[in-house]
């Protein structure tokens, strides 16, 4: 073999340590800017001196309870929907998959509908005694959209499985099958229910951040982290996935495994996300998308840097919602908001885009 | 020692098994062309030894371990596969094509070092595509994409390469020109099972033959004394014409006036 000297040739590599750390730790710093932005300002202007000096002022109270909370989920869910959106979009080798595809979004839709409708308040309601006090704080729909989320995805895997391997295609069709019915059985409970249930249904389709406990975010935080860390450490052997099951065979991949692990922590990542905020669209399916375009699709610094452009996509969405309060009198869902911002600029992108084209040689 | 040794082999699908009783071994430094009409089985013979499909019955075993024992990452770091194409979506340059033919070597991300770097682009310049190095693949011609999988299954340093219609989609010059390349290698110790369709590359490149019909054998040795008129039209249900091109070249081909 011929032995040549490269260092007078340029390199065309994408994925090197010191790009991914430069890209990830700018990501960040635009997290950190949105994750502010986000706890400072809303509908009601509040002094950050006063709050921070006096615990007992409303600005302390404004802030500690209702902005400094919902910043903080808001960069939780968005990381988690754009995080798996990238993972899922490689696994089923389609750029138009996103978090929702495989079930979860029916699934959480019709576990919520169905404890809004059975007028569930607190998860307490439902538990025996001892598990009462540790469940007071997390809502029924909540709890109920977790646990239809991580059923129709069980659902979806087992149906989904062609001579014993689960085709990503196969799983696809299982998934769009199994919302389609599950849209069905929640109009029909739209139709049983009383008006005020119904907003109360409709509102939690929309996806929207509320106001979350400590104890609640610390938990979703770290089942994020978990998820997130899992499919970031998998991201090497996605890339070599997303060549076609035989190709990554051959390259040594454990295929039917390394997509199981893959596949559990995006649904996890995916139902701990629905379970707080509803079904927020666009964020998984966009954020990826575009980063994909610019930074080519290696999920080693697709998946990271689409976590932290969904946290900061959805924490200034958020912060967009509450700022249009004093236009429409009423707060918008945040999902109205990323779908509205989100899809123009999608289009926009993608027409701009040229094919063949790499990313600038500056980055 | 054979590198490969496939013994008394049945493989397939659940519902439809595929090959029967194939027996053969591949030696170091063997370039073995694996012919037949379409639906033979050659391209389930290869994905069988590559453990993409799993055995009905006999044996394989590579270099003295049974083809089941081998971990997917150890047999990727031995054996190589050369696939007709590949996904052109994912959008992958031509060095990150490469490069991921390291990755049986590297830790869990896959991180090249230097000289990973180094291999896979004097690889490149080898095959003379250094120039798709920073192309994204999705932009690259059939011939272009069939060379960078050849690139990609060298850089895994395999024992044996398995290549699955190398010339398909190539012209004239392209053909000659990979099966060259796939020759040099061969020369150079590693082994080599390619399915080809044009019994005339075959004659001229191969070292062995292997002729599956219907999943069985019809024939195994070496082209020259194995390649006659009388088989091939047996191989192919087709009137064979054969003629010296002199150099001691002989041709094969279809008795078109018969067929017509």
């Amino acid at each position: 073999m011929m032995r040549m000297e490269h260092s007078s040739i340029e390199v065309p590599l994408r994925f090197t340590i010191r790009r991914a750390a430069a890209l990830i730790l700018g990501l960040a710093a635009v997290v950190v800017i949105a994750f502010a932005a986000s706890a400072r300002f809303g509908e009601q202007p509040i002094s950050l001196s006063i709050a921070l000096a006096d615990p007992t002022s409303t600005d302390a109270a404004i802030f500690w309870s209702l902005r400094l909370p919902r910043a903080v989920l808001a960069i939780i869910i968005g990381a988690a929907l754009a995080a798996s959106g990238s993972a899922l979009q490689g696994l089923m080798r389609n750029p138009l998959a996103d978090p929702f595809v495989l079930g979860v979004s029916g699934g959480a839709a019709l576990g919520a509908t169905l404890a809004i409708a059975a007028g569930l308040g607190s998860a307490a309601q439902l538990a025996p005694e001892p598990l009462r006090a540790a469940l007071a704080r997390l809502s029924a729909p909540a709890l109920f959209a977790f646990a239809g989320s991580i059923g129709a995805t069980a659902l979806v895997f087992a149906g989904g499985r062609v001579q014993g391997q689960s085709s990503p295609y196969a799983l696809l069709l299982t998934g769009v099958i199994f919302n389609a019915f599950a849209s069905a059985a929640i109009t029909a409970v739209k139709a049983l229910v009383n008006p005020e249930k119904l907003g109360e249904i409709l509102y939690w389709l929309a996806g929207t951040l509320g106001y979350e406990n400590a104890w609640t975010l610390a938990l979703a935080a770290l089942l994020q982290a978990l998820a997130i860390g899992t499919m970031w450490m998998n991201a090497g052997k996605l890339n070599l996935l997303m060549l076609g099951d035989d190709d990554a065979a051959s390259l040594g991949v454990s295929v039917g495994p390394t997509r199981l692990v893959l596949l559990l922590a995006a649904s996890l990542s995916v139902a701990g996300a629905v379970a707080l905020s509803g079904l927020i669209g666009f964020v998984g399916l966009i954020v990826p998308h575009v980063l994909r375009l610019w930074l080519g699709p290696d999920q080693r610094l697709l998946l990271p840097c689409s976590a932290f452009g969904g946290a900061a996509f959805l924490a200034l969405s958020d912060l967009a919602t509450r700022m249009l309060f004093s236009v429409f009198h009423t707060e918008l869902p945040v999902g109205v908001v990323t779908a509205l911002v989100g899809g123009p600029f999608f289009l926009l992108v993608l027409h701009r885009r040229r094919v063949g084209s790499l990313s600038p040689s500056w980055l | 020692m054979n590198v490969l040794e496939v013994s008394a082999l049945h493989a397939g699908y659940r519902h439809r098994p595929v090959l029967r009783e194939v027996t053969f071994s591949v030696a170091p430094g063997e370039l073995w062309a694996i012919l037949g009409p379409n639906g033979a089985g050659k391209s389930t013979l290869l994905r069988t030894c590559l453990g993409l499909l799993s055995r009905q019955a006999g044996r394989i075993s590579f270099l003295g371990k049974a083809i089941e024992e081998w971990s997917r990452r150890e047999l990727a770091q031995r054996m190589a596969w050369v696939p007709q194409s590949f996904d052109s979506a994912a959008g992958f340059t031509g060095l990150e094509l490469v490069l991921m033919g390291r990755s049986p070597h590297l830790g869990l991300w896959g991180l090249p070092s230097r000289a990973d770097l180094d291999h896979a682009l004097a690889l490149m310049q080898d095959l003379q595509i250094e120039q798709l190095a920073s192309r994204a693949s999705d932009a690259l011609s059939g011939g272009e994409r069939r060379l960078l999988l050849l690139a990609r299954a060298l850089a895994q340093d395999p024992r044996i390469l398995m290549l699955d219609e190398p010339t398909a989609f190539l012209d004239l010059k392209h053909q000659v020109d990979v099966l060259r390349r796939i020759k040099a290698q061969t020369e150079g110790g590693l082994s080599a099972m390619a399915v080809v369709h044009d019994v005339n590359h075959a004659m001229a490149f191969a070292d062995k033959v292997l002729l599956l019909k219907d999943g069985a054998m019809l024939a195994c040795g070496s082209p020259g004394s194995t390649l006659t008129t009388e088989v091939l039209e047996r191989l192919y249900d087709l009137p064979i014409a054969s003629a010296d091109a002199g150099e001691g070249q002989k041709f094969f081909a279809p008795r078109f006036a018969q067929v017509r």
